[in-house]
């Protein structure tokens, strides 16, 4: 009898311990990365500013260890904007205690979509910053630092870019800069799994020291 | 046999329900529009969908003739095509931003009102933004197709 209840508890230990192992598994590095001699250099994204719906600079330096999901829209968007705004309101009260996890929501049309129209929009999702920044910048800008992010997280360089920018994709970004993880901002279900992510992103980033 | 006959009709329930589902979910669709709105603002949406998939190719075309022009040999003249084939493209850009942009704006959609005629007006415009996009397009080839 104390054989079997040994071996159950063996047995229980063994699950549990795989169940841990697999929750701390650090994300993978998403973007080409370079081998220089032991040490491998991922593919970051370490500039960019713009306003938020505040008239606050944001800038890649002001994000440092934060863990922040990125994703590029438009408040005329008739097609799949609003699907991916509602999933992001979903990240963004689970993560509304969390000082931790910032949300970035690019506009593609900075000629329509201004910093008072931003304001406004937040204001009516019932959203604000910095927890969730809606960034304004000139066009060119917002392309440039969309093919950072997106196209990098895509693997994807080929494409066209307006197509990846306006795929309607989350990218989860690390404390560093680096991405992480993304996925399609329109499905429910992938959303969720991003938000694993994020969890596990901030074990990883707990288990480094950030705070 | 009884079994069998059995997990056929459960198939077919559950095709059914599931072809059911897929007509009815319409969540991009504003509430309270009546069957021919709805034919209408799926007709105008496929227009604005295959239009917006050619705004990526605009981008790079602007970018493209923005680079041959200042790369200098060419004449007056050939600057000068370059200059209105640019415009066009960033007209056509524009076209569909604002077309987005007043879509939107202009209606209630609550649910409250008519839209038929408003959507069929809405109908011509997105053939004309899609038309302007194809034209500058085409007339950008020209150059871009050089390169």
């Amino acid at each position: 009898m104390r054989v079997l209840y040994r071996l159950e508890f063996l047995i229980l230990a063994t699950v549990l311990m795989a169940c841990q192992s697999s929750k701390t598994e650090p994300l993978p590095y998403l973007g080409p990365h370079q081998q220089l001699g032991d040490s491998t250099v991922y593919y970051r994204v370490d500039s960019f500013a713009f306003f938020n719906q505040d008239s606050q600079l944001v800038t890649a330096e002001s994000l440092r260890g934060k863990v922040y999901v990125v994703d590029f829209f438009f408040i005329s968007c008739p097609t799949i904007c609003p699907v991916m705004t509602k999933h992001m309101k979903e990240l963004y009260k689970r993560y509304q205690s969390d000082p931790r996890v910032v949300l970035m929501s690019f506009t593609l049309d900075p000629r329509h979509d201004t910093i008072p129209r931003l304001k406004r929009y937040a204001q009516k999702l019932g959203v604000s910053a910095p927890k969730w920044n809606f960034l304004y910048g000139p066009k060119e800008d917002i392309y440039s630092t969309a093919a950072k992010f997106l196209i990098s997280a895509s693997q994807e360089d080929d494409s066209d870019p307006l197509t990846i920018i306006h795929s309607g994709k989350f990218v989860l970004v690390d404390g560093e800069g680096h991405l992480r993880s993304y996925c399609d901002g329109t499905s429910k279900e992938e959303v969720y799994r991003l938000a694993e992510d994020i969890d596990r992103l901030l074990d990883e980033m707990a288990d480094e020291g950030y705070d | 046999m009884k079994y069998a006959l059995f997990i056929i009709w459960m198939f077919g329930i559950s095709v059914l329900v599931s072809c059911k589902n897929r007509k009815t979910d319409s969540t991009d669709l504003p509430q309270g529009l009546t069957k021919q709105e709805q034919e209408v603002y799926r007709r105008l949406m496929a227009v604005h969908d295959s239009a917006m998939a050619k705004m990526g190719a605009i981008e790079r075309a602007i970018q493209t003739l923005q680079r041959i022009k200042s790369a200098g040999n060419e004449s007056a003249d050939f600057k000068s095509g370059l200059d209105s084939s640019i415009l066009l493209l960033k007209h056509a850009d524009e076209g569909m931003w604002d077309w987005m942009y007043h879509f939107k704006q202009k209606v209630d959609w609550s649910g409250k009102g008519t839209y038929l005629s408003y959507l069929q007006a809405e109908e011509r415009k997105i053939h004309h933004v899609a038309a302007l996009i194809d034209s500058a397009l085409q007339r950008a080839s020209q150059y871009t197709n050089k390169e």
